[in-house]
């Protein structure tokens, strides 16, 4: 009995000292893992105005396009307040929305003013409040700008919603014959403008840096020729006529040079010409075909399509270097390069048994790392928002071709709505103005 | 009616005939369906149902992966549901065993006492006893003394008869002179028999002393002994104690865990990560609360990822609270870490 007790006691003791440490603790310490993933919820209460224009949906389609915002309908909403001293944050707190965005847009004389609050639900507290101002022809373009706020207060990136888009249509003209026009737009696809109308093809355009011209293929006089034209004027001039191909400009980053493929006669090869000197730089010179050049941000680095081992692959290399660096691997079909403004991201048209679909990776990860970003297998070259978040892309669908915009983080793209025939090519503007 | 009936036999016997084959096709239909609700029903039952879908070989060998993950997938979180119900049964086991324990201890604590009840009642029996022996000699003694006393007056009192009839008979001076010498024998007498009592009276409270010490000496064992069982009582209501102790200390874990788990369920039911994640990403926080679970202060300490999911994660801290509270307020913890992990693991 007394034996047994001991041997009790021991075991009780030996418990306590394994037990008490955990429940003395002054801390507890608790681990969350999973989670749901979602775009950020946001509610854009629509705005107190007597325009026309429905400034919160363009807010919400641009957040929920970028791929990170989840934004709630208004049928979701409890209230539609338009000022922050109208908001009873416990009502909005047993909703999903983390955020809310009211305000409201009065005209004054021939423009605009929108005064705009960024809220936090959940701690109540003010993140930014703002009035802009803009002719009423340039509406959508004040919800544009309102989104970029919001997007920059929220994610700490610069937004890339008001920015413009250029690409070619295609449509059947009288006497079948074809009409081939360039054209700007929004980002959202909203406000096109007709830049040139040829019935000759027109195919690559490309932006100058500061977003005030756009080099582009031509087949006017049935030979390809580089043109630029100038966005504000309508002046142009042909920057390239050699024999043979003359194609996929890429103007760089500082704006100085155009990279382009020529083929003179052989093989098509990478060159640069200095648009101050039109001199002109070869970059690639072998039996192979090198095309599709893209700069990185040093405006030294050219990332090109070549087919040199065999099946085409996209390569790097800097000027005036004597050797290329392969880039992509494990793919039978890598082209259509783009790297992202901050260098880091490649994306490309990635062939294979999907079709070519549009895919990222890092740049020197040699494809390690490679994400599809798009699901439809008759994608084409990619271009990068000035932001890097997204990817715009033509695709073929029922015959016809559109544009798609992808988050480059994953998710569902979305398709914009043009009225004209085909539409393709497009590229991605650069920021407009400073923020 | 007949007449209508009369008019157009035909037409009545077609409609008949007609109705007859709506009920058989009616009844065939059901019969049929039945049937193939039965087939379908044990079909579904032992394996999916199969879309045919042109597909291409990646997306095929896609599916078979995501198939086979699914399987394995489903064969893990089988063997970690038996390998929980077998720990959740030697947990049961182990707290049936200590249960059991805690019963017996109960028991032998209930036996000791009875016992130790026992123990005491004999003891106070005992000195009763002693204390009554020791009345009952007191008593004998009182009442020899008096005898003794009685009886010598009782002799006196036959000599002095004896010593007057002597001195009438004889002469007056031999009677004086036996009278004398008589009351000298008699003085002697009276002498001797007072240190006769005197022995007596000596020897009774050597007696009662020798008796005293006993009672003594058996008081003394007697508190000796008490003072043991005390202090084997003592002992017992300390491992009582602990007893108490781990059994609170259990239930302070288990209100703890309950508590931790409460909370956590909170905060990744308000986590929304955003597209673009890593699974490599993790979050530490520590936040403070009030005692009413508001979440009075979040502070992100180390952070992988963007600006969107450090937001993330603080949202969800915040949009939690205020925090469930644990169902013993002893337990409350006003400093809570997190780590927040992107990676469902």
């Amino acid at each position: 009995m007394k034996a047994r007790i001991q041997r009790w006691g021991l075991w009780i003791l030996s418990g306590l000292l394994f037990l008490v440490p955990a429940v003395s603790q002054a801390e507890l310490n608790i681990v969350i893992s999973g989670g749901q993933e979602s775009g950020v919820p946001i509610a854009i209460v629509p705005f107190s105005t007597t325009t026309n224009t429905n400034f919160s949906s363009i807010i919400d389609a641009d957040l929920a396009r970028s791929g990170q915002f989840a934004p709630i309908t208004a049928d979701q909403m409890p209230s539609q307040p338009s000022a922050p001293e109208q908001v009873q944050f416990d009502q909005w707190r047993t909703g999903k929305a983390q955020y809310l965005v009211v305000g409201k847009v009065e005209q004054q004389g021939g423009n605009y003013q929108a005064t705009f609050y960024l809220l936090n639900v959940t701690n109540g507290q003010q993140m930014t409040g703002r009035v802009i101002s803009a002719p009423v022809s340039a509406a959508r373009s004040i919800a544009h700008r309102i989104a970029d706020i919001i997007f920059k207060q929220i994610t700490g990136v610069r937004g890339a919603f008001d920015t413009k888009i250029a690409y070619v249509t295609e449509t059947d003209g009288p006497g079948k014959k074809r009409r081939y026009t360039l054209e700007v737009a929004d980002s959202d696809g909203a406000n096109p403008q007709t830049v040139l109308s040829s019935n000759f093809p027109l195919m690559s355009p490309t932006w100058s840096p500061d977003g005030s011209k756009l080099a582009y293929v031509s087949f006017e006089g049935r030979r390809s020729g580089i043109w630029v034209q100038d966005l504000r004027t309508g002046q142009r001039y042909q920057l390239t006529k050699f024999p043979g191909i003359n194609g996929a400009p890429s103007w760089s980053p500082k704006g100085n040079k155009i990279a382009l493929t020529l083929s003179k006669y052989h093989s098509p090869n990478i060159y640069v010409v200095d648009l101050d000197t039109r001199n002109l730089t070869q970059i690639t010179n072998d039996g192979s075909i090198n095309t599709e050049a893209s700069w990185l941000p040093d405006n030294q680095t050219l990332v090109f399509t070549s087919d040199r081992s065999g099946s085409p692959q996209l390569f790097e290399k800097t000027i005036g270097s004597s050797s290329a660096q392969r880039l992509t691997f494990g793919l039978s079909y890598a082209a259509g390069g783009a790297i992202s403004p901050d260098g880091k991201t490649l994306a490309l048209l990635a062939g294979g048994n999907g079709g070519f679909r549009v895919a990222v990776q890092s740049l020197s990860g040699g494809g390690s790392d490679l994400r599809y970003i798009s699901n439809g297998g008759s994608e084409e070259r990619p271009s990068f928002a000035p932001n890097g978040t997204m990817l715009i892309y033509a695709s073929q669908v029922g015959g016809s071709s559109v544009l798609k915009v992808s988050p480059v983080s994953g998710g569902e793209s979305q398709t914009l709505r043009f009225a004209r025939g085909k539409v393709r090519d497009p590229a991605w503007g650069p920021f407009q103005g400073d923020q | 009616m007949f007449r209508w009936f009369a008019r157009m036999p035909f037409a009545i016997l077609l409609a008949i005939a007609l109705h007859l084959l709506i009920i058989l096709s009616v009844l065939i239909a059901w019969k049929l369906n039945a049937f193939s609700a039965a087939s379908q029903s044990s079909s579904t039952s032992n394996e999916p149902v199969i879309q045919a879908q042109s597909v291409s070989q990646a997306a095929i060998d896609q599916q078979v992966n995501r198939l086979k993950q699914a399987d394995e997938q489903r064969q893990k979180s089988l063997k970690q549901q038996q390998a929980e119900a077998q720990q959740a049964a030697a947990a049961r086991r182990a707290e049936q065993a200590r249960l059991q324990q805690l019963e017996a201890m109960r028991e032998a604590k209930q036996k000791a006492a009875a016992e130790q009840e026992q123990q005491l009642k004999a003891l106070q029996d005992a000195q009763k006893k002693a204390q009554e022996s020791v009345q009952a000699q007191k008593q004998a003694l009182a009442k020899m003394q008096e005898e003794a006393a009685k009886a010598a007056a009782e002799k006196q009192a036959a000599q002095a008869a004896a010593a007057k009839e002597k001195a009438a008979a004889a002469a007056a001076k031999q009677a004086a002179a036996e009278a004398a010498a008589q009351v000298e024998q008699a003085k002697k007498q009276a002498a001797a028999e007072k240190a006769a009592a005197e022995k007596a009276a000596k020897e009774q409270a050597a007696k009662e002393k020798a008796a005293k010490a006993a009672a003594d000496k058996a008081a003394k064992e007697k508190a000796a002994e008490l003072a043991a069982q005390k202090a084997d009582q003592a002992r017992k209501a300390a491992l009582q104690q602990q007893l108490q102790d781990e059994l609170r200390a259990s239930q302070a874990q288990g209100i703890l865990a309950a508590y931790a788990a409460a909370i956590q369920q909170k905060v990744t039911g308000q986590w929304f990560k955003p597209p673009g994640w890593q699974p490599d990403w993790t979050c530490d926080v520590r936040i403070s609360q009030a005692k009413d679970g508001t979440v009075l202060n979040v502070k992100i300490l180390q952070c992988d990822g963007n600006q969107l999911f450090q937001r993330s994660v603080q949202q969800a801290v915040e949009r939690a609270s205020p925090l469930p509270l644990p169902s013993d307020m002893s337990l409350f913890q006003s400093t809570i870490n997190f780590k927040f992990r992107a990676n469902t693991q």
